[in-house]
């Protein structure tokens, strides 16, 4: 039996194949890895090399996430465990990847039959990789969202909203200025004692990890003039919210993520914020926000 | 739908009060729509709890009535509005 460990936000995912396998990380993945003697972990996942297919099954999906081309992942319940189905991308409906999780989210075996002819077989492929960090905030006191996150050395800021609202351009709006950006897509918010702070998480290209704390979340529009506005208490759950990557199929997973963002807007200022693309929106936003 | 068959659907929203505004997020098996999340107000708090099975649209239109010393026409634009944003949003069995 072969074995790995990745640290995501800080917690730690043993990854083992069974004998005569390795298992193998995509290159954006690789500065995930880090290496530890212990075997003290939060997520256990085994790898089964086996084709896919066999475990197909046709109950209806608790879940499904698709569009009018083909199908992306569908969750079905199953025993005292949830299975996930993962579809290739681009290929309309070809199974991928099986993934079987217990009901605490602690342990997941994944049945891929990706293997290269060096023996490495690799779990970790779009969209499956993406949704084991899901199902980590729905154990762990985490978030995931739809943002760019960028550190100024002092304070961390999200730039959330829909696409093309510029948390890209944000990003690097920021970078431009010598600042740090965590991610520009998809981040996890995490709350260590009291204190929120972001992580990034393997994309498609390689970054390195990246951490900081949290100050503001700003939910962003393009807009003639800079303007900025503090939301309410149920102003800024419902934006937050919004924007947060979740599965609305089951009632503890939403109560969960409300109790989280409760807590959070409670420390973390939510701004409606409307910006010209330029570098004078930093000082405005250093000038405005509380 | 009127308000008793709704309250077949409330089973199908998760809902938390903050201060006097209530979020509601309704349950679905597809990937959410950003915008699926929302708010209430008291009104609507009010029009929410009394969906029970039992009142009627004209019980909870007196109730407004009483509760806010507002007209019948606006308790009832009120009702309207909640249970047109309501249809909008349930998925149908």
């Amino acid at each position: 039996m072969r074995t790995l460990i990745l640290s995501i936000a800080g917690y730690n995912i043993f990854v083992r194949t069974e004998a005569g396998y390795e298992p193998g990380l995509e290159n954006s993945w690789l500065p995930f890895q880090i290496k530890c003697s212990s075997v003290v972990y939060d997520i256990l996942i085994d790898v089964k090399v086996d084709d896919p297919v066999h475990y197909i099954s046709h109950e209806k999906p608790v879940f499904e996430a698709s569009d009018q081309m083909q199908k992306f992942y569908a969750v079905y319940e199953v025993k005292d465990q949830y299975k996930i189905i993962a579809y290739q991308p681009f290929e309309k409906n070809t199974i991928q990847q099986v993934a079987f999780i217990d009901r605490n989210f602690s342990k997941w075996q994944i049945i891929t039959n990706r293997v290269d002819k060096n023996g490495f077989v690799y779990p970790f492929l779009y969209p499956l990789g993406p949704l084991i960090f899901y199902y980590m905030t729905v154990k762990f006191p985490l978030l995931m969202i739809h943002a760019s996150g960028v550190h100024d050395f002092f304070k961390g800021r999200l730039f959330s909203g829909f696409s093309g609202t510029g948390k890209s351009t944000m990003a690097e709006i920021w970078q431009q200025q010598g600042f740090t950006i965590i991610n520009d897509d998809r981040l996890l918010i995490k709350k260590e004692q009291d204190e929120f702070f972001i992580f990034n998480t393997p994309m498609i290209y390689p970054d390195v990890p990246k951490k900081s704390p949290l100050h503001s979340i700003f939910l962003i529009e393009h807009s003639k003039e800079n303007n900025i506005r503090k939301l309410s208490g149920s102003e800024s759950m419902t934006g937050v919210m919004a924007f947060c990557i979740q599965q609305h199929f089951n009632k503890d997973f939403i109560n969960q993520h409300m109790e989280f963002i409760l807590q959070l807007i409670q420390k973390v200022g939510v701004y409606r914020l409307g910006f010209v693309p330029d570098q004078k929106v930093i000082d405005f936003i250093k000038t405005h926000e509380l | 739908m009127d308000v008793k068959e709704l309250f077949k659907h409330k089973q199908k929203f998760v809902v938390r009060k903050m201060d006097k505004e209530m979020i509601m997020v309704p349950l679905t098996n597809q990937v959410a729509d950003m915008s699926c999340v929302f708010s209430m107000n008291e009104t609507g708090c009010l029009i929410w709890e009394m969906i029970d099975g039992k009142n009627t649209e004209e019980d909870i239109i007196t109730y407004l009535v009483n509760e806010f010393g507002i007209d019948e026409e606006t308790a009832e634009k009120d009702l309207s509005e909640f249970l047109k944003k309501l249809n909008k949003i349930i998925i149908p069995d």
